[in-house]
């Protein structure tokens, strides 16, 4: 950056990035509200934590048959979420499709809150959270546990790292290339992991399919996508970012395939679990509890908010409408949500011993947690979209391979 | 080609095609060499295969023990099979005074005497502190409808015992030779023990659930409330306080059984539905009933290899 | 002992003395059928012991040096089968004296004593009289020994086990309940009839909220309601105005 932004008044360097702190100090009222409304629940969500750790479990919904809860499901919906954003900023060196450069500070910083917010969730669980260290000292190779928490560790600080080197432009286009590079492959690895946490059970049966991995790539990459044009449009409406009209329809596109691909791996594990020839009483009876059970509720939600939201999309004409493209992603954030939740509820409906269990449904504590952590994103990113150079500058659109690695930081378009 | 052609160029009898260098007599040279070639390795090959009467061949301790020598075997690789995976060198913390002798324990349950009384349950509640208010018990006896192991129907909460028209299973840690939780524990809070049981480590353990995820069997049961056990009730040698938040299951009564003892529900059962003892000594009840009746597993698709069987 | 109507003997009777005595063991032989079946029990208690027939009260047996009673038992008409005895399973092995020959040594011996596999006679009291269930049970005996079928029991009919005429009944002695419902448990036989068993399931502690807890939680979600309201008011009274 050049001298002369340094010397603006509340511009703060600080590792490189200038922090414009003094956009803070300009925002208005209402800006201060909604910070501080979030602050409240990030607040009340600590509040439930501390909870927890004094109480003890008693206080989470969880029970012997249905072991895992909210947590879990939020951390397959926020980890899955991370994807979508990389996937886009990854594909924009990877393979060239530039329309989507201007969205990548925004899709990374997305990406780690997002992974961050999940780790924290799965801490909450832990009432004694000091004993991770036996992580390092003793893992067992055997335990994907220690996989998928690494992975997930490890990943959330490459997308900071990677914000960085997008924001400090250190190391130009050669080193952003190199980190996409690494942080494509090792989202794909991250999502195997977590689906390879269910996935890797004899022990429960509808979860013990090959096919867990592709439906959470596919649901990982939707989502994120969705997740990723809202708070686009959200930049945009309250002048964060600008962005084209044609890059918001090249990016429902690319959600319209992906979402199709989603429903489609779907369908094909319902055709698994009820067709004569490969219908077992194990599958059949547990996924008859999400058809017409006590899950139906939440589960066919999922394939009618999800259909709905891929009918929105499928048609060339209207797919530029932004309430159209909006209604769409919404639709299917919301859907991946309760995907997320009936997924591990499938773990669980009916237990090893064939026993029927209760439906989870959170309790007080376990509610509040996970709308702190929701905050906690949330006031990450609102922050961040004051106090963060999130615009990718114009220059960068051109920047040809010519440019000399390392070479002087490109010039601010402001 | 015309045939013609092919009639003018072929050659005379006894000679070979212009061109070529390749006559009668080097062919039949080129047969033998590779009939030699193929002697040569044909001949070591004979030699080195074992005789077809081998085993008659070596001296077997009389014409009895080939009759038994099946029986043996399969209990010796069940014994083989069930090896310590991930023991750290010394027994769990509770066990320090007893560690593990060269035992290989083993149960067995005859569902045709279980009449679903329950009272093995209600012993292994009080030997081993499971808290009153914890919501679980190690044993849980299932109700099946006869014709099949269908757990599907199985009835856990049966109010009425001793149906007729129903048997009875009852389902604990199976202290498996391949445990998948043990496998899936990222901390090794759980390992086997060299004698076969399963443990757990209450310090260590992080609570993650991981292990509760993969047991087929439903063997592991989650402490979310603080376990409470009268004073009067407790037994000294069992963990109590330590379990808050740690996942427990049944360990054969470790504190019994490395004693001299048998397990709480062995001693409870009043029909003598369960057997527990020593593969090791042949003459342990479970090593002759493994022998003598048909000993099926539960879930055994699963290959987790569980070291408790069911006759009957 | 039901209210015997015997004729008292104040008034003799027209006959003479030969007749006299016949009509006495008349008398006799119908006060011996009314004594009640109730005092002939084999152990059918719920308590788990086998108790025996008080033999000597009816038949004052006294033994010779041979162990046989010194004067043959009287034999009313219905012989062994007076004990009312109920055979079950048992009753296999034929009707009415029969039956009971099978294992005990008949009347002009001793029944109190039980033939073994070899012929010895075992002390139906004293003796081990696992070897008498041997004669024909002799698989189920070398698991009983060797300790597969069962528990480590004296004998076959020890401490509540089996039952010799009922042998399909097995006893279970109660236990003091789990969770105080109450004794339940008595008899369960090779046709099951079903009880209650000792323990009920454990139902999982209920999810616990702390009051102060709820009460700070409500006054935050409030809080931040009304700050999300207070942004969202302006924006659509704007729309409303529009």
């Amino acid at each position: 950056m050049t001298d002369a932004k340094t010397s603006q008044p509340g511009i703060k360097r600080f590792i490189g990035i200038d922090w414009n702190i003094g956009a803070l100090k300009t925002a208005g009222s209402r800006y201060w509200a909604f910070v501080t409304a979030v602050s409240i629940l990030v607040l009340v969500g600590v509040l439930a934590w501390v909870m927890v750790l004094t109480e003890g479990g008693a206080v989470m919904a969880q029970r012997d048959g249905f072991t895992w809860g909210f947590w879990f499901s939020n951390y397959m919906f926020y980890v899955g979420l991370a994807a979508g954003g990389l996937v886009v900023y990854a594909s924009v060196h990877l393979f060239g499709a530039e329309q989507f450069k201007p969205l990548s500070r925004l899709a990374v910083l997305l990406a780690g809150v997002l992974t961050m917010a999940a780790l924290l969730g799965d801490l909450t669980d832990l009432v004694r959270v000091w004993r991770i260290y036996w992580f390092v000292v003793t893992p067992n190779p055997t335990a994907i546990f220690v996989y998928t928490g690494s992975a997930a560790g490890i990943y959330m600080l490459l997308c900071f790292v990677d914000l960085w080197v997008l924001i400090t432009g250190k190391g130009g286009e050669k080193l952003a290339f190199t980190m996409t590079l690494i942080a494509l492959p090792f989202a794909i690895y991250l999502h195997t992991t977590t689906a390879f946490v269910l996935a890797l059970n004899k022990s429960r049966e509808l979860w013990n399919s090959a096919v867990m991995v592709p439906i959470f790539l596919t649901s990982a990459v939707a989502s994120g996508v969705a997740l990723l044009l809202i708070v686009a449009y959200i930049m945009q409406r309250f002048n964060v970012l600008k962005f084209k009209s044609s890059m918001f329809r090249s990016l429902s596109t690319l959600l319209a395939t992906v979402m199709i691909l989603d429903l489609f791996l779907l369908i094909v594990e319902i055709a698994f679990v009820y067709w004569p020839t490969s219908a077992k009483a194990g599958h059949t009876l547990r996924f008859t509890e999400f058809l017409t059970g006590p899950y139906a509720w939440i589960f066919l939600p999922v394939l009618i908010l999800g259909g709905t939201a891929f009918a929105l999309l499928s048609r060339r004409k209207t797919r530029h409408i932004p309430a159209v493209q909006i209604t769409a992603s919404a639709l299917y954030v919301v859907a991946i949500f309760f995907k997320r939740y009936t997924l591990m509820s499938m773990g669980f409906a009916i237990g090893p011993l064939g026993q029927t269990q209760a439906p989870y449904l959170p309790s007080l504590a376990e509610g509040l947690i996970a709308l702190g952590l929701l905050s906690l994103g949330v006031l990450f990113v609102t922050l961040g979209a004051k106090v963060l150079p999130l615009e990718v500058p114009e220059d960068e659109h051109h920047a040809a391979h010519t440019l000399p690695a390392g070479a002087a930081e490109p010039e601010v378009a402001q | 080609m015309s045939e013609d052609k092919l009639r003018d160029e072929r050659p005379e009898n006894g000679t070979a095609p212009e061109g070529t260098t390749y006559s009668r007599r080097s062919f039949l040279q080129g047969i033998g060499v590779a009939a030699g070639v193929v002697a040569a390795g044909v001949i070591p090959a004979v030699l080195t295969a074992p005789p077809a009467s081998a085993e008659e061949a070596t001296p077997t301790a009389g014409a009895a023990a080939s009759a038994t020598d099946g029986e043996e075997d399969f209990i010796a690789s069940i014994i083989a099979d069930d090896k310590p995976l991930n023991y750290p060198g010394r027994p769990v913390y509770y066990a320090k005074d007893f560690p593990a002798g060269k035992q290989k324990w083993a149960m067995v349950i005859d569902t045709k005497a279980c009449v679903g009384c329950r009272k093995c349950v209600y012993a292994c509640v009080k030997e081993n502190n499971i808290g009153r208010n914890s919501g679980f018990t190690f044993i849980q006896v299932l109700e099946m409808e006869p014709g099949g192991v269908d757990l599907e129907s199985a009835v856990l909460d049966y109010k009425e015992a001793g149906r007729p028209d129903k048997w009875y299973m009852p389902v604990q840690c199976m202290q498996c030779a391949n445990p998948p939780c043990v496998n899936g524990c990222p901390v090794k809070a759980t390992w086997k023990e060299p004698d076969g049981i399963v443990v757990i480590d209450y310090d260590k353990c992080i609570g993650c659930r991981n292990c509760m995820i993969t047991c087929p069997y439903g063997a592991r049961h989650f402490n979310w409330v603080h376990p409470q056990v009268p004073a009067d009730e407790r037994n000294p040698l069992v963990p109590v306080e330590e379990k808050a938040w740690t996942p427990e299951k049944c360990t054969f009564c470790i504190q019994r059984t490395r004693n001299g003892k048998t397990t709480a529900c062995v001693e409870a059962c009043p029909v003598g539905a369960r057997k527990f003892g020593d593969l090791n000594d042949e003459n342990s009840e479970v090593a002759i009933l493994l022998k003598t009746r048909h000993a099926w597993r539960l879930k055994e698709e699963d290959s987790t290899e569980p070291m408790i069987w069911y006759v009957g | 002992m039901g209210a015997t109507r015997v004729r008292s003997a104040a008034r003799p009777p027209r006959g003479g003395p030969v007749k006299r005595l016949v009509l006495l063991l008349a008398a006799a032989a119908f006060a011996a059928l009314l004594l009640p079946a109730a005092t002939a029990f084999a152990g059918t208690a719920s308590t788990g012991t086998l108790l025996f027939y008080p033999c000597t009260q009816c038949h004052p047996v006294s033994l010779d040096a041979a162990g046989k009673p010194s004067h043959p038992l009287p034999i009313t008409f219905k012989g062994f089968e007076g004990h009312g005895i109920k055979l079950e399973a048992h009753d296999v092995l034929g009707t009415g004296e029969k039956a009971c020959l099978v294992c005990h040594d008949d009347a002009e011996h001793n029944p109190g004593l039980l033939h073994a596999v070899d012929g010895t006679l075992i002390d139906v009291k004293t003796g081990d009289i696992a070897k008498l269930c041997q004669k024909c049970h002799f698989q189920k005996y070398n698991e009983f020994v060797e300790g597969t079928h069962g528990k480590h029991m004296a004998s076959c009919v020890a401490a509540g086990c089996h039952d010799p005429h009922t042998p399909n009944y097995i006893y279970i002695s109660p236990l003091k309940p789990f969770f105080g419902t109450g004794i339940q448990v008595k008899a369960v036989g090779l046709r099951r009839a079903p009880f209650t068993p000792v323990m009920p399931i454990p139902v999982q502690p209920p999810t616990t909220n702390p009051q102060w807890f709820v009460i700070a939680s409500i006054v935050g979600m409030v809080v931040a309601i009304l700050i999300f309201g207070g942004l969202a008011a302006p924006a659509l009274l704007e729309r409303l105005k529009r």
